[in-house]
C-alpha cells in the first residue's frame, strides 16, 4: 500500500514584525498577543515569522531600555528575557547578505534593515505601525500593513 | 508548462537517474522487486520518494507541535507582567499610538 501523503504546494507566508510590536507585547496588548499566538502556534504551518540579528538587537535594546522600565509596574528582566525566548522559539533567523541603497522618503535610515530582510526573503508581509515605514508600501513583493489591517484582512476571517 | 503526457514520459528517466546516482535507492528498488516481481521500478522509486516525503512532513509536524507546547508555556509566564495603570486602561488603538509615539 502506498504511504503517499499529499503535501500542500503552498509555501508558508513570511511575516516580519517591527520592533514596537514586542514593546506592545510587553504591555499586554491583547490583540497583538492573540495575533502572535495565532501565527506562531495555531497557524504555524501556514506562516513563517522571520527576524534578523539587527531586528532582534533593536527589540532587545527597547525591552531592556530605561523608558520601558518607567512604563511597567514591576519591571522584570526575567520576563523581558521570556519575550526574547518566545521570539527565538517562534521566528526563523535570517541575516540579509546584501545592503540596499537608502530609500527615498524614509526618515529613519536605521529602519533599512527591515527592508533588507524583506527584500532578501521576499517576505509577504511587513507589519508595523510606523507611518514612515508604511509609506513604502508595497515594497517589492512585500505588503506593508499595520497590525490592525493585517488582523482585519487575515485573522478575523478565521474567527 | 509540462503536460501530463510529458510528465509520464519523463518519470522513468528521472527514476533511472535517481537509482543510478543513489546505491541505497537502487538496493531498495531491487529488494522490493524481488518480493513482488510485477512491480514497475519507476513506480517503486516514486513510491519510495512519496514515503520519504511523508516521513519528512511528519517530522516537520512533530517539530512544530513541540514548538507549540514550548510557546504556550512561555505565554503563561509572560501573563503576569503588567504595565502601569494608565497604559493598562488604554484601548488597542490608544496603546498602538502610545507605543509609536514613545518608542
Amino acid at each position: 500500500m502506498s504511504m503517499w501523503k499529499p503535501i500542500t504546494n503552498q509555501k508558508p507566508a513570511k511575516i516580519i514584525f517591527d520592533t514596537n510590536f514586542f514593546v506592545s507585547i510587553a504591555f499586554q496588548s491583547k490583540y497583538l498577543n492573540k495575533l502572535w499566538d495565532f501565527l506562531a502556534i495555531e497557524k504555524a504551518f501556514e506562516y513563517n515569522l522571520i527576524i534578523s540579528d539587527a531586528l532582534f538587537n533593536e527589540i532587545k535594546a527597547k525591552l531592556f531600555g530605561d523608558k520601558i522600565k518607567q512604563d511597567l509596574q514591576e519591571y522584570s528582566e526575567t520576563r523581558m528575557e521570556g519575550i526574547l525566548q518566545k521570539i527565538r522559539r517562534s521566528h526563523l533567523l535570517i541575516n540579509p547578505t546584501t545592503k540596499l541603497a537608502p530609500l527615498q522618503n524614509l526618515a529613519d535610515l536605521e529602519d533599512m534593515h527591515l527592508f533588507e530582510l524583506a527584500m532578501q526573503e521576499k517576505a509577504d508581509f511587513l507589519l508595523t505601525n510606523d507611518k514612515q515605514v508604511l509609506k513604502q508600501n508595497p515594497f517589492g513583493l512585500t505588503q506593508i500593513l499595520t497590525y490592525k489591517q493585517f488582523e482585519d484582512k487575515f485573522l478575523k476571517q478565521h474567527n | 508548462m509540462l503536460s501530463t503526457a510529458n510528465i509520464q514520459q519523463t518519470k522513468p528517466k528521472i527514476a533511472r537517474i535517481l537509482v543510478h546516482s543513489n546505491p541505497l535507492l537502487d538496493k531498495e528498488v531491487r529488494l522490493r522487486q524481488s518480493i513482488i516481481p510485477l512491480l514497475n521500478p519507476t513506480d517503486i522509486v516514486y513510491q519510495l520518494i512519496g514515503e520519504r516525503l511523508g516521513e519528512l512532513e511528519n517530522e516537520r509536524r512533530q517539530f512544530i507541535e513541540a514548538r507549540k507546547t514550548l510557546l504556550q508555556e512561555i505565554r503563561q509566564d509572560l501573563a503576569s507582567q503588567k504595565p502601569r495603570e494608565e497604559i493598562l486602561e488604554m484601548s488597542d488603538e490608544e496603546l498602538d499610538e502610545y507605543v509609536e509615539a514613545n518608542y
